[in-house]
């Protein structure tokens, strides 16, 4: 035998003792025999069939997917920017720090409409509605993916699911290990630092996560922010079928807010926000889950605004600017009473007082309490179901909004059940529904049902539709907001009112879509039809009818002359009903390309065929209403983003997107379409453990655009102009 | 019926040994003892579909087979009882004087070297039964099947056996590529996370790659706590993952965080076994018992065919593959046949003996 093969023998042998001394007497569990049963044994099973989740292509509703690749390549720094990617969204910026995302529009600053998750923790609020954007203490860097239900789900994600459902799903912490710095600066003043650490002791996995924002926003307003969060992110595991998922977060910013008129005027809000989750996962068997999750919501807005006194707010008007600063309110008195008073026997006839008025549109106190079980279960082959109940408790404070200094609370109790069945081995039914009750409402029932068919392994085709409501806000249920004067207590002017019990706003939707998934070519295709129907929509309306506070004044002149000058501010008040009917035709499509793991395409498009009406105004008890549902959503969207990594480490992106011209609703004005192209170049540097990521964003790069507030009346423009941003990223 | 009577006196022996009751069948979810039963009633089968006589059964001493068992698992019960039924039909088939041959088969620590026995031929299953071959039995071929391959650096022991023959139940890494290149033409860049001392296997993934026109990324790991952050690395850059058998990399501690981080990132695993797959990886090649026992079938054929056995260190020739359908669906991957990728595999492979 030749020398080469006694070697071998050798070599085997000693092998052989060596796993054998492994094998029998070492005691350290890290170290594994190397046998013939580390083949054969078997291993706990991680990706049991009740761990994993539903594939695009059996899911009943178009859904977009932006995964970490395309966070990457895009050159958003927040989360509502990232969001223009999807189809039908509309995203609009008051300012830097306040942000209304909707889909399909017909939402004004408070975006009622989307039920937004983080890791199955709504950030919903539940006194104003809509999302506080800036407060979440969340980093781009730690989102995985990000998955966009377009359309109602309810069945699955509970009312307010209404138009649509954003779930971020974040990184687990044992997935960013490491310490890791990030630092942005650029256009106005933008200045981001963020640090983040992460470890691991095999059952425990933590990380520990903060970030300072500054910035001055659009250039031509007074928007700057202030803002800063700390985060704590924790997974411990019993053992390989129970973890217990830990998190919670705290965030403080300082948003200088408002417009130049006197009702609006510019201040500085200072907002809080908090949240604790404990979510605790048991796997039962290979086929059933269960799942535990309580979290508490926390978000405060302190916003006082206090004008001039009433004679300095007189003073300002610009009839009596020919006059002595002095006399101005003597002659204003005299003017409105027909030379019967002077300024102060005109505030003692209508038992006013010269103080400055106080008010909040914003400020308030929120809670959300909420527990959830849900149990995912396999009953038999092919048959999955999702069931639970849950419970919340939602409540508000705020003497501003609801004129009381008692909160107002909401229970909320609901029951869910949603099936996926593969009736045959292309035939996919999902069924599902969600009963609710809230507190002082009727019981509703959202339901769900969808078709799919694969035609083959790469081509599917679906038909489902679903029904969904959103309950009315704790403010829209008890709105209350009042213009003080001079002290809290002192009601002056109404400016909004509830005056009605609300029902929730429905929609119904149908779509039929085709979802095409060619892994060959690494390319999926999505594309739907669909109708919604939108009723009962939960509406503001002026009511010039609405009478304002009497203060004790009986004399019909000087009740006369109280109400005239009320009506400097504003006659009647802003009210809430159920009204006006949206339909929406639409089609939208998606393509995602990634034909190498270095190159990525997306695009999106949406295209809506809108009609419907709004309710206006109630003067003299005449209703009137205005057929405009297709100025409030754009007609079109269109996104586009693309990357391609080089050898040597430098990743260039580029994005373009497009908004057609809408009036926002509520606060917002007509603007113009909305058409951006960004760039960002990334070099990334990998030194010996060390992994260093410097990027140049360019944002907004081929021409102004207009964004939410397009007022020439009072000069109040938000102008996108070209942004250039400098990023490092250093990860240890 | 000296082999009959010779198994059956190894049952009887583990029975009164009361090992019977503790041990379970790990892959099939039956018990020892019904496994023992399966094992009689082959036997029995055997010979009725042999149609073997008495006569034959009672054969030159010289002329028969030792199977030497490492312990009582059911994976050794299997090869073993391949082993003895496809031998003596090949056997038969090819005409071969091992149609006569007596298999005993028997547990390395229930084996008695004092009886003297002479055997043709040792066929050893497990390192156990390896090791106390290379001591005890060194005058015989051994045939030592169900070992697996370290790339561990050792340096020499003093006594060889130069008989010894070596079946590794790895699978060429090369063959584990094919079944990625096989799954997928979009699978182009796969990540590997390799141990720092197995410089073997970063060097032959490196050649198959290349050859395959597969762009490689590899994570070397130097220890377990490194394990995550160099998952993550990968993860973000490569189409699949490749698990390669390493202890320190992939162990039952180790592989609920590497599964659960894969399907986070929607990044589908090709592990190196069946419980792999089980666990939660996309697919795997890997060595089932009746692989195994047909390669040591092979080599018992060419013995008594006096040819050369051509290595004395054989990676393993026959394959299996096993594919979670249920992962394929979640993570939006087409299913599919096991019988098209083997035959895929087969067509693609030139004979890789690493």
């Amino acid at each position: 035998m030749p020398n080469r093969q006694h070697r071998a023998h050798r070599h085997i042998q000693l092998f052989l003792i060596l796993t054998i001394y492994w094998s029998t007497g070492h005691s350290d569990d890290d170290l594994i025999a190397f046998t013939e049963s580390y083949f054969y044994d078997d291993l706990p099973v991680v990706l049991s069939a009740s761990r994993l989740t539903q594939s695009q292509a059996d899911t009943p509703t178009a859904m977009t997917i932006i995964n970490k690749k395309m966070i990457q390549a895009s050159a958003a720094l927040n989360l509502p920017d990232l969001l223009r990617l999807v189809p039908g969204f509309t995203i609009g910026f008051l300012s830097d720090a306040s942000i209304t995302v909707s889909y399909h529009g017909h939402a004004d600053e408070y975006a009622r409409d989307m039920q937004v998750l983080i890791d199955g923790r709504s950030i919903y609020d539940p006194v104003y509605g809509g999302i506080p954007w800036s407060e979440i203490p969340l980093s781009l860097d730690e989102i995985l993916r990000i998955e966009v239900i377009r359309g109602p789900n309810a069945a699955a994600y509970g009312s307010n699911s209404y138009a649509g459902v954003i779930n971020v799903v974040t990184e687990h912490p044992a997935d960013l290990l490491g310490t890791s710095f990030s630092t942005t600066f650029g256009y106005e003043k933008t200045r981001y630092v963020e640090a983040a650490h992460a470890a691991s002791n095999g059952k425990l996995d933590y990380r520990l996560s903060t970030s300072y924002k500054e910035a001055e926003g659009f250039e031509n307003r007074d928007d700057s922010s202030r803002a800063r969060w700390l985060k704590f992110d924790s997974d411990y595991k019993f053992d390989i079928d129970n973890t217990i998922r830990t998190t919670f977060g705290t965030s403080h910013g300082n948003y200088d807010e408002g417009l130049p008129t006197l009702l609006q005027s510019e201040r500085e809000l200072d907002n809080r926000y908090n949240y604790q989750s404990i979510e605790w996962n048991r796997v039962l068997s290979e086929k059933s889950k269960l799942n535990i999750q309580f979290y508490h919501n926390y978000y405060s807005v302190d916003d006082l605004k206090q004008t001039p006194r009433i004679s300095e707010q007189i003073s300002a008007f610009d009839e009596l600017s020919a006059f002595d600063e002095a006399v101005r309110p003597d002659i204003f008195a005299a003017a409105i009473s027909g030379g019967r008073y002077d300024f102060d026997s005109l505030m003692n006839a209508l038992n006013l007082t010269d103080s400055p008025l106080l008010f909040s549109w914003l400020g308030l106190k929120s809670h959300r309490y909420d527990l959830e079980v849900e149990h995912t279960t396999e009953p038999i082959d092919d048959f999955r179901i999702v069931w639970g109940i849950g419970a919340r408790h939602d409540r508000g404070e705020s003497f501003w909004l609801l004129h009381s200094n008692q909160p107002v609370s909401r229970d909320l109790y609901r029951l869910f059940l949603n099936s996926e069945w593969f009736a045959t081995q292309k035939f996919v039914i999902n069924a599902g529904g969600m009963l609710e009750k809230f507190e002082g409402k009727e019981r509703i029932f959202s339901p769900r049902l969808g078709f799919n068919y694969h035609l083959n392994p790469s081509n599917t085709v679906r038909i489902s539709g679903s029904r969904a409501y959103r309950m009315p806000t704790i403010y829209e249920d008890n709105a209350h907001i009042t213009i003080q004067l001079g002290a809290p207590g002192d009601d002056f002017n109404n400016w909004v009112i509830g005056t009605e019990d609300l029902d929730p706003q429905q929609i119904d939707r149908i779509e039929a879509g085709y979802f095409g998934n060619f892994t060959e070519h690494g390319l999926t295709v999505d594309l739907c039809v669909f109708r919604e129907s939108y009723s009962d929509i939960i509406d503001q309306y002026r009511n010039f009818d609405y009478p304002d506070p009497d203060r004790g004044v009986t004399d019909p002149f000087n009740f006369a002359l109280l109400n005239q000058f009320h009506d400097l501010y504003q006659q009647g008040a802003f009210t809430y009903t159920n009204f006006g009917d949206v339909d929406i035709n639409g089609l939208e499509f998606e393509l995602d390309y990634r034909p190498t793991v270095r190159d990525m395409v997306y695009f999106g498009f949406s295209y809506l065929d809108i009609s419907g009406n709004e309710i206006k105004r109630l003067k003299n008890g005449i209703f009137s209403f205005r057929e405009n549902a297709e100025e409030k959503i754009p007609k079109r969207t269109f996104s586009l983003i693309a990357s391609h990594a080089f050898d040597d480490g430098l990743t260039m992106s580029t994005a373009y997107y497009f908004t057609d011209e809408m009036e926002w609703p509520g606060e917002g004005d007509a603007v113009p379409n909305y058409s951006r192209i960004d760039l960002k170049f990334n070099k990334h540097i990998n030194l010996a453990n060390t992994n260093i990521d410097i990027s140049l964003l360019l944002q907004n790069l081929h021409k102004k655009n207009f964004d939410f507030y397009h007022n020439d009346r009072i000069d109040s423009h938000n102008i996108w102009n070209k942004r250039i941003y400098l990023q490092a990223k250093i990860a240890l | 019926m000296h082999w009959l009577l010779t198994y059956t006196s190894y049952i009887f022996h583990k029975v009164k040994a009361g090992s019977v009751d503790h041990v379970k069948n790990n892959i099939h979810g039956i018990s020892f003892k019904s496994c023992e039963i399966r094992l009689l009633i082959i036997i029995a089968t055997s010979f009725a579909f042999l149609n073997l006589s008495p006569t034959n059964c009672f054969s030159k001493e010289s002329n028969n087979i030792l199977i030497l068992l490492s312990g009582n698992n059911d994976v050794y019960l299997d090869v073993a009882t391949t082993i003895t039924n496809s031998t003596i039909k090949q056997c038969r088939d090819s005409n071969l004087s091992c149609q006569d041959t007596n298999f005993e088969i028997s547990q390395v620590n229930s084996f008695d070297e004092n009886l003297n026995h002479k055997y043709r031929l040792v066929v050893t299953l497990g390192i156990n039964a390896a090791m106390y071959a290379s001591d005890k039995l060194s005058n015989s071929i051994v045939l030592s099947a169900l070992i697996p391959k370290n790339s561990a650096t050792f340096y020499s022991p003093s006594s060889i056996n130069p008989t010894q023959y070596y079946f590794y139940l790895d699978q060429p890494l090369h063959r584990s590529l094919l079944l990625i290149k096989s799954l997928s033409d979009r699978f182009k860049s796969v990540g590997v996370l390799v141990n720092i001392k197995d410089e073997a296997s970063t060097s032959l993934l490196t050649t198959s790659a290349d050859k395959l026109n597969l762009a490689l990324g590899i994570e070397k790991i130097n220890s377990t706590e490194q394990i995550g952050a160099s998952l993550n690395r990968l993860l973000f850059n490569v189409d699949i993952m490749l698990a390669i058998p390493d202890t320190y990399i992939h162990n039952k501690s180790t592989v609920s965080n590497i599964l659960l981080s894969t399907y986070r990132n929607r990044i589908p695993l090709i592990g190196f076994s069946s419980a792999y797959v089980k666990a939660g990886a996309l697919a795997a090649i890997y060595s089932s018992p009746e692989d195994i026992a047909h390669q040591v079938r092979d080599n018992i054929i060419d013995i008594y065919s006096d040819n050369a056995i051509s290595n004395s260190e054989q990676m393993a020739k026959y394959f299996s593959i096993l594919f979670n359908s249920e992962v394929a669906r979640s993570l939006g991957f087409p299913i599919k046949s096991v019988t098209k990728l083997k035959e895929e595999i087969t067509k693609r492979s030139s004979d890789d003996i690493e």
